[in-house]
């Protein structure tokens, strides 16, 4: 066996192998993204804002919701629950939410309680500050009296100045949604939406999964119309990925089968022989293999675009080989394939080393799914350039020289017509007229950079995505100011020394909304201070509860709220914990999907 | 006078609403004999007497006033003993009157956990007994009996709302008479009607307020 023998076996095997692990990991399962996210920029700068829009994202691409609306609110839950029926167990499904079992804001309540002596809401904080004992003492009676007006979640005695219900009602609020009996319920307008919350399973967003979730989403769909609901509107990833990922498969059938197709009707034509067609065909797909391969080995999943994209490499992987069987029309010379390989070696060298160079561009930019695509471009060039070396004079001994066929001459002709450079003042001429044309047109040229577009979504599913979020009060994906201090502490005082400038951006209406933490748990220092303010305020001898009692006639009351307030041992502050939080806003909010919007994150 | 049902609703935490368990509630045709008892209205007045018991006060907290109503607008709720405060509950928000001029107290928009207020306030206004049998549960109905006087208890159907609010009981003829509410905590207020009208219209300062 000669050293080129040894050399394509060698080859043979790699190729047996890189097919045999996109095998094995097919059969796990492991399969295509889709997600639209991996076509950002990877925040290269700030690797902790990266950590953190990675956490959104995947907290994001497992979300679904569906919004179900209905004049009668009782038909809307029963359509919300048809709907989830659907899609309840279904593969690829965690979790179906159209119906709460708990008692969501029971917990907010029992969560915050104890420390209700240490929650104030801005306008509280002033009123304190800035009211007399008396004043307070009367709104706080008439409130007392008032059947009408804010209601009181803890009993007077624990809250005699309705401060903290106040609060909590406030903190609810940050949330778009109410819970009415046990659904969740976002109002817009005059018209109530029930909502459907669908929690993914964390593979949910692969294409094969996606594919099985379609028909799911599309019955759920279904029934929820059946059921009575006037309109329901979808909102999340997964719709956008499963529409992007229907066309990429189109958009790779197409364009795969056809330049496929081509390729054949062309190798056809010219060398009127199935040999050169079959082998070409064949290093074609040995680049394909060889280049998922390589690029699930490296990335594991693999995104649907780079397919598309891939496609592309069978255009260039075939001129190799129509270069080297061009010499089968050398009539100077009988077909000795490795003599012809040697012959044109360096130019096919350099041939792989531009288009390599031309693609290694996208390896190193940025972009997950640009460098992808690069990867995928770069080995399946290199394998089909490998394979054409060195099997392919191997397999093509027995082809002989050939005539060019009619057609061919008849191209041969058309090239010899085809105008040159070096030619006539005319096509100088309109160069030059091209030249100018283009330089007018590149003034007008705007860069777009939004990758959404090259996710061929629906217009339909965009204005339902964008109508859910409006009612929802959902902010865009991924705005977020991201604050690192050393301890949770300092965190939450860095964050309420920026509250200030976000609400006065909110005011004068260069914002719509922010969220963040300190909203649903003040820093210990905020809580200290607003508790020696309420001691001051109220509870001090001689301030607003006296004269409260003074007013109502009532000293009892006086004594009960004073010594309520003074029981320290249960008023601790609210836990600083951030899964303590989290839990809370959970309830409080995040049955939304916004958690993870505005997060403050710790080192 | 049916709206004050909600003034009772308005006093618990109103946050959820709403759920459709179905057990031993009055037949509908009871409640369609009240709803035809109770007198049409496009504008309510009269006056009221309020005592409220609250578990930590050994006196009761007694007060007076009147209110004034207008259908699909709104209910101004007017305490004049033992001090003046006038409340206004529109679609839009509750509302503090002095002097002529309105503070927020809740906006709907800025609190939408509140905004089942607005909802719940209408329904019992326009007598839409669907939407109250949506938020409460019936458990004591006696038909209007030869005088017209009908007495009702609901119970709210809602988790949330039945941790503090026990019961609610509606007594009236043509118009509501007095109301009950019996808190979870102990406290409890009793509201009495007293000369409601439901001929005299607002006065132009009064219909203002719900422009």
């Amino acid at each position: 066996m000669n050293k080129r023998r040894v050399l394509c076996l060698l080859w043979a095997a790699v190729v047996a192998l890189l097919a045999g692990s996109l095998l094995v990991s097919w059969k796990r399962g492991a399969c295509f993204e889709t997600s639209l996210l991996a076509l950002l920029p990877e925040a290269e700068r700030d690797p902790v804002a990266g950590r953190a829009l990675d956490h959104m994202a995947a907290a994001g691409s497992q979300r679904l919701l569906f919004l179900v609306r209905h004049p009668d609110f009782e038909v809307a839950g029963r359509a919300a629950d048809a709907l989830a029926a659907e899609l309840q167990g279904q593969p690829g499904i965690k979790n179906v939410l159209a119906r709460l079992d708990k008692d969501p804001s029971g917990f907010a309540l029992d969560f915050f309680r104890p420390a209700r002596y240490r929650l104030l809401t801005e306008a509280a904080r002033i009123k304190l500050t800035e009211e007399t004992p008396r004043k307070l003492a009367d709104a706080a009676f008439r409130r007392m009296l008032s059947p009408l007006g804010p209601p009181r979640l803890v009993p007077i005695e624990s809250d005699p100045f309705g401060l903290f219900s106040q609060w909590l009602l406030n903190t609810a609020s940050q949330s778009a949604l109410r819970i009415s009996g046990s659904r969740l319920v976002a109002q817009d307008g005059g018209q109530s939406w029930v909502l459907v919350l669908v929690e993914l399973t964390d593979d949910a967003s692969s294409v094969s999964s996606e594919q099985a979730l379609r028909p799911v989403l599309a019955r759920a769909l279904d029934a929820g119309k059946k059921a009575g609901a006037s309109e329901i509107l979808r909102s999340g990833f997964l719709f956008h990925a499963a529409e992007a990922s229907a066309s990429a498969q189109r958009e790779i059938s197409i364009i795969g089968t056809g330049s496929t197709l081509g390729v054949i009707l062309l190798m056809l034509f010219v060398f009127r022989s199935l040999r050169p067609m079959l082998l070409v065909l064949l290093t074609i797909a040995v680049g394909c293999v060889c280049a998922l391969a390589t690029t699930q080995l490296l990335f594991v999943k693999v995104h649907v675009l780079t397919l598309v994209f891939g496609t592309s490499v069978i255009g260039v992987a075939v001129d190799y080989g129509l270069f080297f069987f061009s010499g089968l029309f050398d009539q100077s010379q009988p077909w000795e394939p490795h003599l012809r390989l040697k012959h044109i070696f360096t130019a096919l060298l350099l041939a792989l080393f531009t288009t390599l160079l031309a693609y290694s561009l996208l390896a190193v930019l940025p972009f997950p799914a640009l460098r992808q695509m690069g990867v995928f471009a770069l080995s399946g060039l290199s394998a089909a350039w490998i394979s054409y070396v060195l099997w392919l004079p191997e397999m093509s001994e027995s082809l002989s020289v050939t005539k060019e066929s009619r057609w061919l001459l008849w191209l041969i002709k058309i090239d010899s017509r085809w105008p040159r450079f070096d030619n006539s003042p005319q096509l100088r001429g309109v160069l030059i007229a091209l030249v100018f044309l283009s330089l007018a047109g590149v003034h007008r040229l705007k860069i777009n950079d939004d990758v959404r577009q090259l996710y061929a979504s629906s217009r339909d599913l965009l204005r339902e995505q964008e109508r859910a979020q409006g009612i929802l009060r959902l902010p865009e994906a991924g705005q977020f100011i991201l604050l690192q201090a050393t301890d949770e502490e300092s965190l939450l005082q860095l964050e309420e020394s920026l509250t200030p400038r976000l609400d006065e951006l909110k005011n004068s209406g260069r914002l719509v909304d922010w969220q963040g933490l300190s909203q649903f748990v003040p820093s210990s220092a905020r809580q200290g201070r607003d508790r020696a303010l309420v001691q001051d305020k109220i509870f001090k001898s001689g301030a607003a509860l006296d004269e409260l009692s003074k007013i109502a006639d009532a000293p009892e009351l006086a004594v009960k709220c004073y010594s309520f307030s003074q029981e320290t041992r249960r008023h601790q502050r609210v836990s600083r914990s951030i899964n303590g939080w989290r839990l809370a806003s959970r309830f409080l909010s995040a049955t939304s999907g916004s958690d993870a919007k505005g997060r403050g994150k710790h080192r | 006078m049916r709206a004050v049902l909600l003034l009772c609703l308005l006093a618990a935490p109103i946050r959820a609403h709403g759920a459709s368990a179905q057990t031993a509630d009055a037949s509908d045709a009871d409640l369609e004999a009240i709803k035809k008892q109770l007198a049409p209205f496009v504008t309510l007045r009269g006056s009221f007497e309020q005592s409220k018991k609250i578990r930590v006060i050994k006196k009761p907290l007694r007060s007076e006033g009147d209110f004034a109503l207008l259908k699909d607008k709104g209910v101004l709720w007017r305490t004049l003993t033992p001090m003046t405060s006038v409340l206004r509950v529109s679609r839009d928000d509750i509302s503090e009157i002095k002097d002529g001029k309105a503070t927020i107290l809740i906006s709907m928009k800025d609190q939408p956990a509140l905004g089942i207020i607005g909802k719940v306030l209408f329904a019992v206004f326009s007598a839409d007994v669907d939407e109250l049998k949506r938020h409460f549960k019936f458990t004591h109905v006696a038909r209007p009996n030869q005088d017209g006087h009908w007495e009702a208890s609901l119970r709210p159907r809602d988790s949330m709302v039945r941790k503090s609010v026990e019961l609610i009981k509606l007594e009236g003829g043509r118009t509501l008479e007095s109301l009950t509410l019996d808190e979870v905590n102990g406290d409890s207020t009793l509201i009495r009607f007293k000369n409601v009208d439901e001929n005299k219209s607002l006065s132009k300062e009064e219909a203002a307020l719900f422009e």
